[in-house]
């Protein structure tokens, strides 16, 4: 689980306690398939769509529209929000919403370039889905200039409400340290965006520096075979240890392990992970790059430049500062605490949906000319295209109208709060 | 999309490096949200200003626009800018290929109206390939000693290489004979295209042909045999493809060693590097 996942189960959980209803709609992962419940009638629908690399759909634009009025008609939706700018489901839902008369609003959760031919492709569509839509908010404000340049957009309607920790579950446990050894630990995805081969050059050379140094790396990827070849090349099994793919539940006991974080990530728009990890007790070692810099204060972190000499500088200062005990990482826990709460993003997040609630529908025609302004061809293609999805759901509604669609029943979170507690009385009274 | 070719956020440590730009967008903020914000603060304390961190709680919306917004956008910052000339000078190894793929058609014209003629054309490649090599030879010895040893070894493969050619000639008089000339145009047409869209235009190698020049260079040869086939004697077939072997894999070396020495001469150690591969 990556920190959209557990962004979007976080989030949706505090606005549940709020009162609210929400629906997750995903598309299928393997044979997880259909209508399931997570914990407090969290609702998730597994679409069934083709899945073509790498956990992403295939854009059809239209293919979806049919089962997701029927979803949003059952469960009587009022806001659709998206997140993402590289799903293409969001895209397609944001659209049919919008063409449906429903409120939208997109979450950005990662930073994007502007030079090469694929991040221009995903911003052109990123402007279109953006072209209308009530709210966008980002998880930084980096992440909020980001996307204002990309989707060109009024910065006034981008709301920055960055991630949160859940603190409780990342308590600091200094008994788990081995006080014999520094441990440095990375945890995360094994690609090029995180900056791995930077951690491959890095390692050998923090090694050799400071023999009481080990590393534990958990996490898998493609660039784990580069680690896996580094560490044999160097001889280094005893000091770097690979974890592989590490459960959401077991990364605490990971991280309390360590003495020092390192994050090495070539971009990046919030980075959960390293506030995680302070929140264990841990000193952190990041390079300065997108959003990080605003994500902790200064006694926490330790930046670096996203590269290998100025990197292995930084790694050597953190180990002296812990040597000579310069910092209390445990006591980062209490303020991490302060700092970031889910509680806290549900209620920011909350206003954001009270203002969209506000705001008057367009009409058709000043969605169209909305599309128009996205670019000589791509404008008119837009345009084309929102027409047909105009058309597509008029058609929807005179085969399926809306009567005919089956209301779901609500799940009542304050019944089933009630009901906890009685089972939790009885099981005490017996 | 195309009016900004290129935008990087950098994040740079030292504030002051980075380049002010003037504040896009600040018209944008909203008059009632800084009045509501103005009524909500006591007049009697300025408010503190806003800070671009995440960790600390600050009194501003969520959707706050500072005037600081963009401040550290950095535009354009890997964009070339191309001198008109420049261009001109550089983009002349393509129309100096296109022309010489002309004038290889124009000399089998020539030689297929008999205004050229066999002798004469042999004669001239023969001269120019000589003067070509020892330029060639002079130069590479600068560069890359060992070559003075192999010299006697390519001088002996020349002739070899020659004098295979002059007894495949009437092979190769007859080899595509029997196919008719409309289909040899076009061959020749769509191989000349090949030619030109594979042909080694970038790299200052002058020592040997490589993958992707290779093609460029057998679909010319292929060309060559294809026109030879319409030609009437053997001597017109082996002037013709000694031409081929001397104009299509010859003469691009040495243009690209002329273009390399030009460039060195324009600018002395203006930092172009040239990566020769000796064989």
């Amino acid at each position: 689980m990556g920190g959209v996942e557990s962004h979007l189960y976080q989030l949706s959980q505090r606005l549940i306690q709020r009162g609210h209803k929400v629906i997750i709609i995903t598309h299928s992962y393997g044979n997880r398939t259909g209508v399931r419940y997570l914990t407090n009638g969290l609702k998730v629908y597994y679409v069934p769509i083709m899945v073509v690399y790498s956990e992403a759909t295939l854009p059809t634009i239209y293919g979806f529209f049919p089962i997701f009025r029927n979803i949003v008609i059952r469960e009587e939706i009022n806001i659709v929000h998206g997140h993402q700018a590289f799903s293409s489901l969001c895209h397609e839902a944001i659209l049919h919403a919008r063409t449906m008369g429903m409120k939208a609003c997109f979450t950005d959760h990662s930073l994007f370039g502007f030079a090469d031919a694929s991040s221009i492709l995903t911003n052109k569509l990123l402007k279109w889905t953006l072209s209308d839509i009530d709210h966008v908010i980002c998880v930084s404000h980096t992440s909020k200039e980001n996307t204002v340049l990309r989707a060109a957009l009024n910065p006034q309607m981008v709301s920055v409400i960055p991630n949160a920790v859940v603190a409780s579950q990342f308590k600091p446990d200094p008994a788990a340290q081995d006080q014999n050894f520094i441990t440095i630990v990375v945890a995360s995805r094994l690609v090029y965006r995180k900056g791995m081969d930077l951690l491959v050059a890095a390692i050998p050379r923090i090694c050799h520096e400071n023999p009481k140094v080990r590393f534990i790396i958990g996490g898998d990827g493609p660039k784990r075979i580069d680690l896996e070849q580094m560490r044999e090349k160097y001889l280094l099994h005893d000091r770097v240890e690979l974890l592989g793919t590490v459960m959401q539940h077991e990364v605490r006991n990971v991280l309390t392990k360590g003495h020092i974080f390192l994050n090495t990530s070539l971009t990046e728009a919030f980075c959960i992970g390293i506030v995680e990890a302070a929140c264990c007790g841990l000193l952190v070692v990041s390079t300065k790059v997108g959003g990080v810099p605003e994500v902790l204060p200064r006694h926490m972190v330790i930046f670096a430049k996203p590269e290998e000499d100025d990197l292995v500088k930084s790694v050597a200062n953190a180990i002296s500062m812990i040597k000579l005990k310069k910092v209390i990482p445990a006591k980062f826990h209490d303020e991490i605490k302060e700092m970031y709460s889910w509680v806290n993003v549900a209620e920011r997040t909350e206003k954001v949906y009270n203002t969209i609630w506000k705001m008057k529908n367009p009409p058709l025609i000043e969605r169209l000319r909305r599309y128009y302004g996205c670019g000589v061809w791509a404008g008119k293609l837009f345009c084309i295209l929102i027409a047909l999805d105009y058309l597509i759901w008029k058609f929807l509604e005179w085969v399926a109208p809306r009567e005919s669609i089956e209301i779901a029943p609500a799940f009542s979170y304050k019944k089933y709060r009630k009901m906890c507690q009685m089972a939790d009385k009885d099981v005490d009274d017996s | 999309m195309s009016e900004i070719s290129e935008i990087v956020i950098i994040y740079p440590n030292h504030q002051h490096k980075c380049k002010r730009q003037t504040v896009m967008f600040q018209g944008f903020i909203d008059s009632d949200t800084k009045k509501d914000w103005d009524s909500s603060q006591s007049s009697t304390e300025k408010p503190p200003p806003w800070k671009k961190l995440l960790w600390v709680k600050q009194d501003y919306p969520d959707d706050y626009v500072d005037s600081t917004f963009l401040h550290e956008l950095r535009k354009n910052v890997n964009v070339r800018a191309y001198d008109y000339w420049e261009v001109v000078m550089e983009s002349g190894v393509i129309s100096q290929h296109i022309s010489s793929i002309i004038i290889f058609v124009a000399v089998f014209i020539y030689l297929y109206f008999d205004m050229l003629s066999a002798e004469k054309l042999i004669a001239t490649g023969t001269i120019l390939t000589a003067i070509g090599y020892i330029i060639w030879a002079l130069s590479i010895r600068k560069t890359d000693p060992s070559y003075e040893y192999k010299q006697k070894k390519t001088a002996k493969g020349a002739v070899l290489f020659f004098a295979t050619l002059l007894g495949l000639s009437p092979i190769l008089k007859t080899l595509t004979k029997d196919t008719s000339s409309d289909t040899i145009w076009a061959l020749t047409v769509i191989l000349f295209l090949t030619n030109m869209l594979f042909h080694d235009y970038g790299s200052g190698n002058r020592t040997n042909i490589r993958f992707p020049g290779s093609v460029s260079v057998n679909a010319a040869i292929f060309a060559s045999v294809l026109l030879a086939s319409r030609l009437p004697s053997n001597l017109h077939v082996f002037g013709l493809m000694s031409f081929a072997v001397e104009w299509f894999a010859l003469f691009p070396i040495f243009r690209r060693y002329t273009r390399v020495m030009s460039k060195n001469h324009e600018s002395a150690g203006s930092g172009e590097v040239e990566h020769n591969t000796p064989d």
